[in-house]
């Protein structure tokens, strides 16, 4: 696969503007989700993750993934010298991946005993 | 994969560049970004401890100065990066000379850093007190 740069910027600035307006709505359902004590780890995912907060989420997972693919991307890109440059881009998109998988682990894990 | 043009001019005496303000603002976007990815891993972390562990509950870790320095250090970055995101969103959209320079000046720079330290300061009281 050939990377592009006129693809990435254009996927780097859709999910910028999606971030944009999700991190405040995130602060904002996370102040109103306080934990109190005594309270259950999944009680209060239970209570955060409201129906409309876990597709936003769902959304804005995908994207960061995103967003964080391009910019550390861009990153090894500029500052790595040529023989290291392709190394990097692969671990670095193995991380991704595991991350991924363990975000699906942890929803499957965490969800079905709330 | 990338193809790397195997040209580029090499000078790594960062000491003996004199920097302007909006290109340490740009290097800072990219260092708050790295800062994120870490912040995710230690959230990641901190999700697996909970469930695994059975003596670590959200009540036992909500004031544990690691959990705290964890959510400082992670609000403090995201808003550095959405504030200078912000900006960077507005110059490409914004590109006619005037608008153009005004997001690029001096003044929008320092009212960014100040915003940024005034949240940053919110953020830490509210994560430690």
């Amino acid at each position: 696969m050939k990377l592009s740069g006129v693809k990435a910027h254009i996927w780097q600035r859709i999910s910028a503007v999606y971030l944009l307006f999700f991190f405040p709505y995130l602060f904002w359902q996370i102040q109103n989700s306080p934990i109190t004590i005594g309270v259950e780890f999944s009680s209060w995912l239970q209570t955060l993750f409201t129906p409309l907060f876990s597709a936003l989420s769902f959304m804005a997972v995908a994207l960061i993934i995103t967003h964080a693919w391009v910019g550390l991307r861009d990153v090894i890109i500029d500052y790595l010298p040529k023989e290291r440059v392709n190394f990097w881009l692969r671990l670095y998109g193995l991380f991704l991946i595991v991350v991924c998988i363990d975000l699906l682990a942890l929803v499957i894990w965490i969800f079905p005993r709330t | 994969m990338y193809t790397h043009p195997g040209n580029r001019p090499r000078f790594l005496s960062l000491m003996a560049i004199k920097f302007p303000l909006n290109a340490k603002l740009s290097a800072m976007h990219r260092i708050t970004g790295l800062m994120l990815i870490v912040s995710l891993l230690g959230y990641l972390a901190l999700a697996h401890l909970i469930i695994v562990h059975p003596t670590v509950t959200l009540t036992s870790i909500h004031d544990h100065c690691i959990v705290n320095c964890l959510n400082s250090v992670f609000w403090s970055a995201l808003t550095f990066h959405w504030l200078s995101g912000l900006r960077h969103l507005l110059a490409e959209h914004f590109t006619k000379p005037n608008p153009y320079q005004i997001i690029n000046s001096s003044k929008v720079s320092y009212l960014l850093l100040i915003t940024w330290l005034i949240i940053s300061l919110a953020i830490s009281y509210q994560a430690w007190y």
